[in-house]
């Protein structure tokens, strides 16, 4: 099993638990929908997994040095997910008044990602057939001494401007989830009024996230959090879920260490 | 380096005797020269007759000089000296004009040694044999610390010893042991391990070499008085063995017991460099010229020797090999290969993947299912492991290259390989139905290549699209280690996809010969007659242990028999019956081998065959192989208990055997299976182990004379029948007394 690194966020000098623990108490996330956030995670990829939906996405590994024992399906998706077993669960961070747990947080794992960009008339000479296309893009900053998990509420309307589109136009919404709580804070800003005035500066809100359309096959907090490799699991979930559903277009949003946030807007191959 | 400099380039006499400058010779504003070897007529350095005199010429000059401190002795090569021409040793005819050779150059390095003024060696590359021995004779060695960088005395590899008195002064800085394993081997040692064994006295960045030499010259030319040369510092063990007579006559006994068993005296290079080494025992002024006078009159002898001839021969047949496209059209060019496909992780498709991920080439490995694909992996994973447990390799050298190794069951990966391989299962419908799937998936001038031993490639391109593109590539187990690739091609095979398969086995690192289509192509053609004599002997009632003695006597690395069951009974019944099938009653196999079978002796691999096995791998490794006497009536031989079976003259088994290989091959030249005499000779001594000091199966007839050959063959042919009929090619070469070679 691979060993953990312990995590200081290198700004704040907070763990990143930490700084969810800060987001969930001043946000007033409480432990129950966090749970239930992370009950949902977990039973949606478990039936994505059961239904054969991920057969075409992911890779099976053969593990050195043997390379006798195949890995063929993520091994953290908990398949007899129940949503009392979460409520058992100690904080993990601040042990007195917290409500982040190992259960509502993203285990750290291992895997790996690829996905390959190039030009359509590159592709058509090579003869690939594009997965999808990449309609817009946006990196944002935040202050990360504040809530530095924010950066999907802050990437996502630029992201959604440059491609002349709007939320509600999204077929599927896929956020990373670091945390239930940092989803949950997010999901509630997307929706806020007087976020976006505040924080954006803008006049109206980013939009009410649909939850049949968000992570509809579960995130970060089942699948596990391999570091640079989530974002590319993410796309391509998403594209193969949109030529699965027939919709246009797709959004993948994450956050970041440092206050960072990013935000994709993806559209379906024909 | 500084401005004044004064350059002697053909200056006086040396510009009347040599037309060509080999040796630059430089004096830097600080007094040291710097003698820099260069031929222009050779990508490398050799020590020539021309190289000597001016080499020498310079030594004197250097002596002469008063306004000379020092000098430093340099290539302007990527190598420093790999040793003397062999061209010029080849021309030698008599032993007396070698060892004149000999002496004039151990002669001139005596003289350097003795020089007060410093000189040292920089080395970078490699500085091998004679050009070793100038760095040792020189008073100190500066070696570059970059990977390319070694040195050693391979003159044993070519039948000869190091005649520069190189040994000995190993011996005076390195020990006595370091001597005999270096002289003995032939081994080339990296500039880092040379530096711990005491075989050069400094390492350092090739940046600096030169400057780093320079200023240690002029370091010790401040100190004179002080030698500056490197003294041997041992600890007590070695101390023990190598610092009195009784110890040194132990290492001796020892050294002449272990090589013996390894040469059965065919080597006599060996024997020699071990007489030298004894009479120069612990050193000292008064034996070196005796042990040096020893040195020079054995590498005499042993230049016009007929071993040293047959393995200098070899070592300009792989030379040439090198630079064969294996086409004859001089216009053909291969296709690049940055990409290949390994079909079956088997032993074969395993140590494959390997040589080609050796070559810097990524792999893509398929098998059928995981446990293949795993085995093939973990097969390249287990070899590097090996090579980091031994230091031979960096943890990120590792993860760097099994990077290029990937895997899986289907066919993704494959798609964009320039030549695809495949080790599947001994099967014609299998192999034809996997060239079909790789056709449909890859570009139209992707190469399909068949590691069969014993399909026909025509059988298997008959359902190709495209069967310019297929052809064999016949590897040898374990691959890593086996030096030759057998490329086979078929009549519609194209030019560029042989060269393209030549041009992947160079760069795996192999020796590659094309030979033409047919049943058991080359190598496997002529080890089945072999075999298949020695089982007649065996079915004749002679000993199976006498077999094997014999045969290893006569300079094969293992017995047949022994080989029977390292290859598989079974393997090498199935591939009986197909020879037999194709060449008729000359290969008839004895009575009684089916039994065997019947008897579920497999060999090796299921623990019964014709030798005693212990518990699969265990212990009875070590010990000496017992024939398993319970064989005998498995055959239905008869077999006198006293007298241990029929006996029969050890020069009769070898004959006969050895015979039908030479006979066999004869026949596949006649057949035109072979470009060359060359293909046929390194063909049988890289993949079957034919003595290398008798020259190949071709030289062999050389040697011995076609008339000869004949005579003996027609002798068992009278006795045994058609398994003897002799090839039509040697009843030819004996008429008109030819020979194969010039």
């Amino acid at each position: 099993m691979p060993v953990p690194p312990a995590l200081k966020e290198p700004t704040t000098g907070l763990s990143m638990g930490e700084s969810a623990e800060k987001m969930a108490k001043e946000g007033g996330i409480d432990r129950a929908s966090q749970d239930a956030f992370a009950h949902r995670s977990h039973a949606r990829a478990a039936k994505a997994w059961a239904d054969g939906l991920f057969a075409e996405e992911v890779m099976r590994v053969l593990p050195p040095p043997a390379y006798d024992a195949p890995f063929a399906e993520d091994n953290v998706v908990r398949k007899d997910s129940s949503v009392e077993a979460y409520s058992r669960l100690k904080p993990a961070f601040d042990r007195k008044y917290g409500t982040i747990t190992a259960g509502n947080s993203s285990p750290l794992t291992d895997g790996a990602a690829a996905l390959v960009l190039m030009t359509e008339s590159k592709a058509k000479s090579l003869g690939y057939a594009p997965l999808g296309y990449l309609r817009s893009w946006a990196y944002a900053a935040l202050d990360p001494a504040g809530w530095m998990l924010m950066g999907p509420s802050y990437a996502t309307p630029m992201a959604l401007d440059r491609a002349g589109l709007t939320l509600a136009e999204m077929d599927l919404i896929d956020m990373h989830e670091a945390f239930a709580a940092q989803v949950l804070c997010n999901v509630k800003a997307f929706g806020s009024r007087q976020f976006a005035e505040e924080k954006l500066g803008r006049s109206k809100a980013i939009g009410e996230i649909d939850d049949a359309k968000l992570n509809v096959h579960g995130g970060s907090i089942a699948i596990g959090h391999p570091f640079a490799a989530t974002g590319a699991r993410m796309v391509t979930t998403v594209l193969h879920e949109l030529k699965r559903r027939g919709g246009k277009f797709g959004l993948a949003t994450a956050c970041a260490a440092g206050g960072l946030g990013a935000a994709v807007v993806l559209e379906a191959a024909e | 380096m500084s401005a004044e400099t004064t350059s002697s380039n053909g200056e006086g006499r040396a510009m009347v005797r040599a037309p060509v400058t080999v040796v630059d010779f430089v004096v830097r504003g600080d007094g040291i020269a710097v003698l820099t070897v260069n031929d222009p007529r050779e990508p490398v350095n050799t020590v020539t007759r021309e190289f000597g005199e001016q080499f020498l010429a310079s030594v004197e000059r250097v002596a002469a000089d008063p306004a000379i401190k020092g000098a430093v002795v340099a290539s302007a090569k990527k190598d420093f000296i790999v040793g003397a021409n062999i061209d010029m040793l080849q021309a030698v005819k008599l032993a007396t004009d070698a060892e004149e050779m000999a002496k004039v150059i151990a002669g001139g390095l005596v003289k350097l040694a003795a020089l007060p003024k410093p000189f040292v060696a920089a080395v970078r590359g490699s500085a091998l044999g004679g050009g070793f021995e100038i760095a040792l004779a020189c008073h100190a060695i500066v070696a570059s610390d970059d990977a390319a960088t070694g040195v050693g005395l391979p003159e044993v590899q070519l039948g000869l010893l190091p005649a520069a008195n190189g040994m000995l002064r190993i011996v005076d800085r390195a020990g006595l042991q370091v001597a005999l394993d270096l002289a003995l081997t032939g081994r080339r040692v990296k500039a880092k391990k040379a530096l711990k064994m005491g075989l050069v006295d400094e390492v350092c960045p090739p940046s600096v070499l030169l400057d780093i030499a320079c200023a240690r010259a002029l370091d010790m030319a401040g100190r004179p008085g002080e030698s500056g040369r490197r003294t041997r510092k041992t600890d007590l063990k070695t101390a023990a063995l190598e610092d009195n007579a009784l110890g040194r006559a132990l290492v001796f006994k020892k050294a002449r017991e272990a090589t013996r068993k390894k040469t059965r005296g065919h080597y006599p290079a060996t024997e020699r460099i071990l007489d030298v080494l004894e009479a120069y025992g612990g050193g000292g002024k008064k034996r070196f010229a005796s042990a040096a006078a020893l040195e020079a009159r054995s590498f005499g002898e042993l230049v016009v020797s007929e071993q040293a001839h047959r393995l200098i021969e070899i070592f300009f047949a792989t030379t040439a090999l090198k630079k064969d496209t294996g086409v004859d059209d001089a216009s053909v060019r291969p296709h690049e290969v940055s990409r290949v496909a390994m079909l079956g992780g088997g032993l074969m498709g395993g140590g494959i993947a390997y040589v080609t991920m050796q070559a810097g080439i990524p792999v893509r490995i398929k098998d059928k299912d995981d446990a293949g694909v795993g085995r093939g992996l973990a097969y390249v994973r287990d070899i590097l492991a090996e090579r980091l447990k031994k230091k031979q390799l960096a943890r990120e050298e590792l993860d760097r290259k099994i990077a290029l190794v990937t895997g899986g069951t289907d066919y993704s990966g494959v798609k964009h390989a320039d030549v695809v391989i495949e080790a599947v299962f001994e099967d014609l419908a299998l192999k034809q139905r996997i060239l079909q799937d790789v056709e449909e998936l890859t570009r139209p001038d992707c190469v399909f290549a068949s590691n069969t031993s014993s399909i026909p490639i025509g059988r298997i391109a008959e359902v190709s699209k495209r069967p310019e593109t297929v052809l064999g590539m016949h590897y040898f187990s374990p691959v890593h280690k086996m030096p030759l690739l057998e490329v086979i091609a078929t009549p519609r095979t194209a030019p560029w996809a042989v060269a393209t398969a030549v041009a992947l086995g160079k760069k795996q690192g192999k020796t590659v010969i094309v030979v033409k289509d047919g049943v058991g192509f080359y190598t496997s053609r002529i080890l089945a007659p072999y075999m298949n004599e020695a089982a007649h002997l065996v079915a004749e009632g002679v000993p199976i242990d006498a077999i094997d003695r014999a045969m290893v006597d006569w300079g094969y690395p293992v017995g047949p028999i022994q080989l029977l069951d390292e290859v598989g009974i079974d393997v090498a019944a199935h591939v009986g019956e197909i020879v037999h099938a194709a060449f008729g009653d000359r290969m008839i196999p004895p009575p009684g081998m089916k039994k065997l079978l019947l008897d579920d002796r497999k060999g090796k691999k299921n623990g019964r065959g014709f030798y005693a096995y212990g518990k699969a791998g265990e212990a009875g490794e070590k010990r000496k192989r017992e024939v398993d006497a319970s064989v005998y009536a498995v055959l239905g031989v008869e077999r006198n208990a006293k007298a241990k079976g029929r006996v029969l003259p050890a020069e009769e088994i070898q004959m006969r055997c050895a015979l039908q290989m030479v006979n066999e091959a004869l026949l596949c030249f006649g057949e035109g299976i072979l470009r060359s005499p060359r293909d046929g000779d390194i063909g049988a001594i890289f993949g079957l182990g034919f003595p290398p000091f008798r020259g190949g199966p071709l030289r062999y007839v050389d040697t011995i004379g076609a008339a000869e050959v004949l005579r003996r063959v027609r002798g068992y042919e009278m006795r045994f029948g058609r398994r003897f009929t002799p090839a039509p090619v040697l009843v030819e070469m004996a008429r008109r007394g030819e020979r194969f070679y010039d």
